[in-house]
């Protein structure tokens, strides 16, 4: 089974004409306000190809006409492998896909309910529960593991999740020197140089909004565009704190720092495989905590997937986050609106969408299983309604007629499989059966299937070969199999 | 008038689509046509030049009688409230969104068992209605079980009326019970001028699918056309069960039945204020059941919003829907998924939305309080974003630069209030906050705000000597002990 989402796109917050001011706005920013780089090399870069370069400010500033004759090099697509090649996805408009939350620093534990610091082996876990979710289509390395030290972290977190894992895995990297670990430990497993064809792994790196960019993550963006890997400039802005506190003002924002991020990338390498990416928040007015599931999230989410779509860029998006601290119906709510909303309205790759609770500090195995389900609601949506002669049934509405039932007729036996989504967690039985099975709630289900996949499901393993080389050069990895 | 939000930013169908359905529509109507329990709608039919087969009770309606009858009805109807602060005004792709029922059963807010609704239930539901600030409506929502089958229908309304000021619509059981009522509004209003001036409650009859108009319920609506109160005709196909499996058809046969009420009604009364309606859904394939929280009852809800703003008649829709047994995860994304695809379509009355749990058959006092919460964030993603160079702030973003940051800004504090939707059950907290608080999860915090809200509000409530009058003239009326 190749994956190959689903066409989205009928739901538009922002009108053609509203697009067009805020695209204006974006590139009025680049020109008169710029962007801050603090690294020498990228300045130089930039003055190069004839950006205005302030070297004192380290203030970047682009003439719209530069910057996106520059844009327009970004491929439209990203192809993303996984070690199964069926696992493969295209990330490009109006295509919807879903990547889990991270990175939590925290998890639920799963037997005893207590919050407790992640480790290594958690991430091992929710890798191999994600590997059987048919709606999470990308693993999003999930935690940051308590138990190893931070020099070695990268290739720890990248190679465990590959190792119970057979999708395309995206994640922050802490270092240069942890970056080119994984990039080696990527080759050795897909093939070696075969990494730009077909991206077994991808690169979170990041902006600081307003419109800066630090020295650290050029060095990384530099280096994973050199190797060919699909690199995410990721942006959290939050409202009234990093942008206008209109979220109007912060979507002209954002866009111009993810935008920015395509930008570089193409500078670096043109062709350079990089995500439109935005993560648009949020905070409390009252207590300046903050917020990751605000429904205002949703909204700008959903408008920001039709600027990817104006630009035709491939996006990494933010849905289906809560700012409960535990598994209840706030979680749900949240959660439902947060994923539906940029699903509906086109978003690509919809990033956070699964296990975290408590803005993105806690994983949840329990939370990732109902989000799941939750992911496949969005989608079913997302596919709408088909109408043609065959599902509009006059023919099936005649023969049954007024009063009859259409319970036992063909046209029923031909489509219930494909016109309804089937939930295996949300409760649809009777009152009395329900109880009579337990009185579970969504979590208590969700806990017990966990503990089943873990258990009994097996992912494709490594060839043996491939993990005594990646013995061999990484004499102190931990390996984890599950 | 109610807070009004504008929606339509998500649209289902095409145009092509939208074509498509009517014309199988009209199809219908004339072949197989519809069954007509009822001699008295059928002689109505008959007279405006439908052709009816006495024999067998079908009446085949000829596109033109429908065409015309659907134009006569109004595009804009006006369900005032017994306040003015709480009119609603249904047209175009204005939403509101409030409760739905009947059902029997209430989980107890004292003790959280499930037991039989009594009248003060519907004091209780009503009071807490008229407290909420973005459920804008009162569709009563329990059956009395501890009065006699004949005072129903006066208790209902009485006791609905008497706790809120918001628009109270309902069903009634009997024909005596409509008239009871129908007389108690008059009292109420002062006069059947006035009633009809501002008629301040209204009606919900039923088709029963596919293609049937049954004997009682068109009784009910032939005594309300003729007296010109505004009703709705809401038809709930099941596909798969009573309406073929697929959605467009699902659409299609809804179409036809909710036109065939409407179009009776205009038969009856050209221009009596109309509510086209759905509370179509689905049933589940493996049960057998029908269930209400599932995203495909939103999409058909969508759609059969389209075909009302098509036809420019307001829709008495549903949303908001679980069928969680209880107050957990599933029902929060149950229901913000289903009410927020419902109301992003710009269906104007969306019911059901407010305190219903396991396939809108169970009520709960902390579901209404969670659920004002869903409804405001839906509304708050309804409203969506506003583009204008004020809320694009080009110039704040320019003042603050690269790596700035805008919480000080005069900007900021001009839009906090407006822009961000304020949670009143949601927490956003620290967590060291919430667990100061005793870590206390939502439902905990709703049973409290509910207590709370029926221990304080109070609500417009008759004078005195009306209430006594009421009391006398309806001996039936149960009252509440002291």
């Amino acid at each position: 089974m190749s994956i190959y989402g689903y066409s989205s796109g009928y739901y538009r917050p922002l009108s053609v004409k509203e697009v067009e001011k805020i695209h204006n706005t974006s590139l009025k920013i680049l020109e008169e306000v710029g962007f801050m780089v603090d690294n020498q090399f990228a300045l130089e870069l930039l003055d190069g190809i004839g950006c205005e370069v302030d070297y004192d400010r380290k203030i970047v500033r682009v003439d719209r006409n530069l910057f996106l004759k520059t844009i327009k090099k970004a491929p439209a697509r990203i192809g993303l492998c996984g070690r199964d090649e069926n696992n493969e996805v295209f990330i490009e408009a109006n295509k919807t896909f879903f990547s889990n939350g991270g990175t939590a620093v925290k998890v639920v534990d799963l037997d005893n309910g207590e919050r407790r610091d992640a480790v290594l082996m958690d991430l091992a876990q929710i890798s191999k529960i994600i590997d059987v979710l048919n709606n999470i289509h990308v693993v999003h390395l999930p935690v940051y593991p308590h138990d190893v030290s931070h020099e070695v972290v990268d290739m720890h977190r990248f190679f465990n999740a590959l190792n119970n894992n057979t999708k395309h895995i995206m994640g922050g990297v802490y270092t240069l020197e942890g970056a080119r670990n994984v990039i080696r430990i990527a080759n050795i497993i897909n093939g070696e140089g075969s990494l730009a064809e077909k991206p077994l792994v991808s690169f979170i790196t990041c902006l600081i909004s307003p419109l800066k960019i630090e020295h650290n993550y050029v060095r990384i963006m530099y280096e994973a565009a050199q190797a060919g890997i699909p690199v995410v400039t990721s942006v959290c802005s939050i409202a009234g704190l990093t942008t206008p506190i209109t979220l109007a003002g912060q979507i002209a924002q954002l866009n111009a720092e993810a935008l920015t991020g395509v930008f570089l990338l193409q500078v670096f390498k043109p062709g350079a495989p990089v995500f439109y990416s935005v993560v648009p928040t949020i905070a409390d007015m009252r207590s300046m905590q903050f917020l990751f599931g605000s429904v205002e999230s949703g909204l700008m989410n959903a408008a920001l997937a039709q600027l990817a779509t104006f630009y035709n860029l491939p996006m990494y998006s933010t849905g289906g986050v809560t700012d409960s601290k535990t598994s209840d119906i706030q979680a749900g709510f949240e959660k439902g609106m947060g994923s539906l909303m940029p699903s509906l309205a086109g978003a690509q790759l919809i990033h956070n969408s699964a296990g975290l609770l408590d803005g993105s500090m806690v994983f949840s195995l329990e939370e990732l299983i109902i989000d799941d389900e939750i992911n496949g609601m969005a989608l079913r949506a997302t596919r709408s309604i088909e109408v043609d002669e065959e599902t509009l049934a006059f023919e099936a509405i005649k023969e049954v007629g007024p009063g009859g039932n259409y319970v036992t007729h063909p046209h029923t036996f031909r489509h219930m499989r494909t016109e309804n989504f089937e939930p295996r967690v949300a409760e649809r039985g009777s009152y009395v059966s329900w109880l009579q099975k337990g009185g579970w709630t969504s979590t208590g289900k969700a806990n017990k299937l966990a503990k089943e996949i873990l258990e009994t499901h097996q992912p494709i393993p490594i060839e043996k070969e491939k993990l005594d080389k990646i013995s061999a050069e990484f004499p102190g990895l931990q390996q984890i199999k599950l | 008038m109610f807070k009004t939000v504008t929606g339509g930013s998500f649209k289902v169908l095409s145009k092509d689509d939208i074509q498509a359905i009517h014309r199988e529509t009209l199809n219908i109507m004339e072949d197989p046509g519809i069954r007509v329990h009822n001699k008295r709608a059928r002689e109505i039919f008959s007279e405006n030049g439908a052709t009816v087969d006495e024999e067998n009770g079908i009446v085949r309606i000829p596109r033109g009688l429908a065409e015309e009858a659907i134009a006569s009805a109004p595009s804009s109807v006006v369900l005032p409230g017994r306040e003015e602060k709480n009119d609603l005004l249904l047209e175009k792709t204005n939403t509101y969104l409030g409760t739905g029922g009947t059902v029997l059963n209430t989980l107890d807010l004292e003790t959280g068992e499930k037991r039989t609704t009594k009248a003060m239930d519907v004091a209780d539901y009503a009071k807490i209605t008229d407290f909420l600030d973005n459920i804008a409506f009162f569709v009563i929502n329990c059956y009395p079980n501890d009065v006699e089958t004949e005072d129903v229908d006066v208790n209902r309304f009485y006791h609905s009326l008497a706790n809120t000021s918001k628009h109270v619509m309902g069903g009634v059981y009997t024909m005596q019970g409509l008239k009871d009522v129908i007389s108690m509004a008059e009292d109420i209003a002062g006069g059947r001028k006035k009633l009809l001036e501002r008629p301040f409650l209204s009606f919900i009859t039923l088709m029963v699918s596919p293609l049937v108009m049954e004997k009682q319920y068109t009784d009910f609506l032939i005594e309300v056309a003729n007296y010109g109160l505004p009703i709705a005709t809401p038809s709930e196909p099941l596909a798969g069960a009573t309406a073929p499996v697929t959605l467009a058809g699902t659409i299609t046969i809804n179409n036809v039945e909710s036109l065939a009420g409407l179009i009776l009604v205009q038969l009856i009364n050209k221009g009596n204020p109309t509510l086209y309606g759905t509370t179509s859904s689905i049933m589940d394939p493996r049960s057998g059941i029908y269930v209400a929280g599932c995203i495909e009852s939103a999409l058909i809800n969508a759609g059969c919003a389209q075909m009302a703003q098509f036809y420019e008649i307001p829709i008495y829709a549903t949303g908001g829907m679980s069928d969680s047994k209880t107050v957990d995860c599933q029902a929060g994304y149950e229901k913000a998924a289903t009410a927020m695809t419902v109301a992003l379509s710009g269906a104007n009355f969306i019911h059901d939305a407010a305190g219903l749990l396991e396939f809108c058959t169970t009520l709960s006092y902390e579901q209404m309080v969670i659920d004002n919460d869903i409804l405001g964030i839906s509304l708050r993603a309804t409203r969506g974003v506003e583009v204008t160079p004020e809320t694009i702030a080009a110039d704040v973003i320019k003042s603050v630069g690269p790596g700035g940051h805008f919480l000080g800004e005069e900007h900021s504090v001009r839009h906090v209030r407006s822009e961000f939707y304020i949670p009143s059950i949601a927490d956003r907290n620290t967590r060291d906050r919430w667990e100061a608080m005793g870590s206390p999860d939502t439902h905990t915090r709703a049973r409290e705000k509910a207590k709370k809200i029926l221990k304080e509000h109070q609500p417009l409530g008759f004078p005195q000597d009306l209430n006594q009058k009421l009391l006398d003239k309806f001996t039936g009326i149960k009252q509440r002990r002291s």
